[in-house]
């Protein structure tokens, strides 16, 4: 019986045993198994699930006092098939299980009369679990763009969205640019 | 048997023939360590210490002074099981609310924060308190703070308040770790009338995310 390795199992003659072809041959697989391992690790580590879409103009408006979850246009980046914008296009779903960073940016807002304040949300499973109420006044500056973020522990299978609620008068909201992003932290 | 200058693999010389078993093992053996080597570094990058907790107990501001009840929480993930964490400790009205990192954490760049959603009772007060400040602590309490982030409002109408929703962002800081000084987050609410405001069970969430060791920030 050759002896292998504690780790790799890369087996080697123990002494006495008949040294033949075979067992170089057996080494080799053991080595190339074990190449196969550290390199799908690798490839894992400089490619970490990402993916991101972005909105565009011409998309869902939104109602005052809505929550609306907000539909995007573009799929910017996904190395790991979480976006599919012809089947859902206000989702990214996680394929891969682990922690994640979510990012979600509203922005280029206009067609509304008042604005008093609006709520930004990033939901998992339909389940709030990020979110940020602003208060906004009418007269303030030109409104350009806002984001909220932060970590999410997830299944393969959930469904991240950016949920968007506006309070004021006129309307709906139009809204001509945004993301939603996740990013691959750790395994589970 | 000689070796090669970088991963020390064996070689076998004019005079090894009788060798060839150790020599495969030694090649299987230098071989094995080597990757397995490689193997734990991509582990520990794909794994960087991460934590999130919650917590399990309300908080409630009394009608007009800081919050009286201290939450503790649950890990809702972590991912180094030779240190598991605190499930939070106790602190005073000054230090209402605080995790602990588990004694030899890693030190070095982290990003930390949180999500806080909060209630409101049946009446309006008129200002309305929320402090989040990331700390380390040490074995006598506070030691510094990593930065901090208050918020508050004013004369804001039913509807208008900090009621539900709040998110705290990202405090993006470092700090080095050292065996018996946790990181922690205070946590304050304070309204200064009737409608005591409470974070429910649930409704704090911090993060915690390891991004790299000291020599990529040049720390100490």
């Amino acid at each position: 019986m050759p002896g292998v390795t504690p780790n790799f199992s890369l087996p080697y003659p123990c002494a006495g045993e008949t040294i033949d072809p075979a067992i170089f041959c057996e080494f080799s697989d053991a080595l190339d198994a074990a190449l196969v391992t550290v390199n799908a690790n690798a490839d894992f580590v400089a490619n970490r699930p990402n993916a991101r879409i972005d909105r565009g103009s011409g998309l869902n408006t939104f109602a005052v006092g809505v929550a609306t979850n907000v539909q995007f246009s573009t799929e910017v980046f996904d190395n790991d098939t979480m976006v599919d914008l012809g089947a859902d296009n206000a989702a990214i779903t996680v394929v891969t299980p682990g922690v994640y960073w979510a990012q979600f940016m509203v922005g280029t807002i206009t067609t509304f009369t008042t604005w008093t304040r609006y709520r930004m949300t990033i939901t998992q499973n339909g389940t709030a679990n990020i979110g940020r109420k602003f208060i906004y006044s009418t007269a303030d500056a030109f409104f350009t763009a806002n984001s909220i973020y932060g970590v999410l522990v997830c299944q393969a299978g959930d469904v991240i969205r950016g949920q968007y609620l506006w309070n004021g008068t006129g309307g709906p909201q139009v809204m001509n640019s945004g993301s939603l992003s996740m990013s691959f932290i750790c395994d589970l | 048997m000689e070796f090669t200058p970088v991963y020390n693999l064996p070689c076998l010389s004019g005079t090894d023939y009788a060798a060839y078993a150790l020599y495969l093992q030694c090649l299987a053996e230098q071989l094995d360590a080597t990757l397995f080597e490689k193997q734990m570094e991509l582990d520990s990058f794909r794994n960087r210490y991460a934590g999130v907790w919650r917590n399990t107990v309300a908080m409630v501001s009394a009608s007009g002074s800081w919050n009286t009840t201290v939450p503790t929480v649950t890990n809702l993930f972590w991912n180094d099981p030779v240190n598991p964490p605190s499930t939070g400790t106790a602190g005073s009205l000054i230090d209402p609310f605080r995790f602990n990192f588990p004694g030899a954490v890693a030190g070095g760049l982290y990003a930390v924060g949180g999500t806080v959603a909060m209630n409101q009772g049946a009446t309006n007060g008129t200002y309305r308190w929320l402090s989040i400040d990331p700390v380390l602590f040490g074995s006598s309490g506070y030691v510094e703070a990593l930065g901090a982030q208050d918020f508050s409002e004013e004369t804001l109408s039913g509807g208008e308040n900090l009621q539900t929703g709040f998110h705290v962002p990202l405090t993006l800081t470092t700090f080095t770790g050292l065996e018996g000084v946790p990181v922690g987050f205070d946590v304050s609410i304070f309204e200064d009338d009737a409608g005591n405001i409470t974070i429910p069970i649930g409704g704090l969430t911090f993060w915690a995310v390891y991004i790299g060791d000291n020599t990529i920030i040049g720390g100490a």
